[in-house]
């Protein structure tokens, strides 16, 4: 166990960090994203928490060129396929 | 003196809600159960509950960071939260907030043979969080059998098993979890009824990031080492193997507080923001 003023500094490093983290995750971080028909040109720009969304239900995935693309045209899969 | 009466507010705070736990943990499960019905999935909650469970508030932080790094992208979201919540609390929510936890207390409620886990097995966790959370999804994506996601017994309670139903009852074709998957959840739910927190313990790698919070956490518990008299009650409190006494925040710990009841009160809840104050102790004769 740490000192408690090592604790203290450590402990609000760590909050510090975290906070930043989390921030920046909510209103900065965001991802190219290509749709999912081909002849869409257009691209998103999907902030962490959209990106979340679309993740946990299958909804993006690498294509052929290493890119990450949307799986689902419209309205995305209810459930998480595993 | 201030920091003496800040002292005894936390212990009768805890000494409060410890006979309580199970309520407490009640209403943290109706939080996780969407009772507003607003499905924040873009947020993490700080605890093992599967978003694919149709009652969610919030996104399950390893099934993020496992999906997320399937598609080489850092969740800052999901790190940023587990570090705030981790040193704020370390693995107290483990012990008091996580759903999955709750269950496996519950189950601890019904009089079977337990067994006890060797200390060692809890570095599975770390295992578990590195392979399947962390490196097969980066180098597999989560198709792979290995995937957290594929394997988690969590899922298969919170969604899985929600789902079957749902079809059943629409009279649909049911489309079952795969085979470890449901070989995993089988094992779980024979395992908790004679093993405090199996999953917790071994498996689990949230418990696993937050144990190691645990040394360095705001919330912490000290021993008076001028009031523990080495009866070793504590060790007898502790369901969960450790000895308090010695390793008061052992990274095996999910913080149940139980071996706060010790008579006389050597192990304490603390914070830093008390211990930077000069605290007065009682000397030997007091106790």
């Amino acid at each position: 166990m740490p000192t408690i003023n090592r604790q203290a500094v450590i402990s609000c490093s760590l909050i510090l960090i975290g906070s930043f983290l989390l921030i920046y995750g909510v209103f900065f971080h965001s991802t190219i994203v290509l749709p999912q028909n081909d002849k869409d040109s257009t691209t998103l720009l999907l902030l962490e928490s959209a990106i979340i969304k679309d993740a946990i239900v299958g909804g993006l995935q690498f294509d052929e060129t290493g890119r990450i693309k949307r799986t689902y045209m419209g309205k995305p899969p209810e459930a998480c396929p595993t | 003196m201030v920091a003496m009466e800040k002292k005894t507010r936390l212990k009768l705070l805890v000494s409060k809600l410890l006979p309580q736990r199970m309520w407490v943990q009640s209403v943290f499960l109706m939080i996780w159960l969407n009772p507003f019905g607003l499905r924040m999935h873009g947020m993490c909650s700080p605890v093992l509950h599967c978003y694919a469970c149709p009652l969610a508030s919030f996104a399950c932080p390893i099934g993020v960071i496992a999906q997320l790094s399937a598609i080489h992208i850092f969740p800052f979201i999901a790190i940023g939260l587990l570090i705030v919540m981790g040193t704020f609390f370390g693995s107290l929510l483990c012990g008091w907030a996580c759903p999955f936890g709750f269950l496996q207390d519950m189950a601890a409620k019904v009089s079977t043979p337990r067994f006890k886990l060797p200390k060692w097995t809890g570095h599975f966790r770390y295992v578990v969080l590195i392979i399947t959370v962390l490196a097969i999804p980066y180098f597999f994506g989560e198709e792979h059998w290995l995937f957290f996601c594929q394997i988690c017994p969590a899922g298969a309670l919170e969604a899985a098993v929600p789902n079957m139903v749902n079809q059943a009852m629409a009279s649909e074709k049911i489309i079952w979890p795969n085979a470890i998957k449901l070989t995993i959840f089988i094992l779980f739910l024979v395992t908790i009824f004679f093993v405090n927190r199996p999953w917790c313990r071994i498996l689990c790698p949230l418990g696993g990031i937050f144990s190691i919070f645990n040394r360095v956490s705001v919330f912490f518990l000290q021993i008076g080492t001028d009031k523990c008299n080495d009866c070793k009650r504590c060790h007898n409190l502790c369901e969960y193997g450790i000895e308090p006494d010695k390793t008061p925040n052992d990274t095996g710990c999910i913080r149940c507080l139980e071996c706060t009841k010790c008579v006389p009160e050597a192990i304490t809840p603390a914070n830093i923001f008390e211990q930077t104050k000069v605290m007065p102790t009682p000397k030997k004769k007091d106790v």
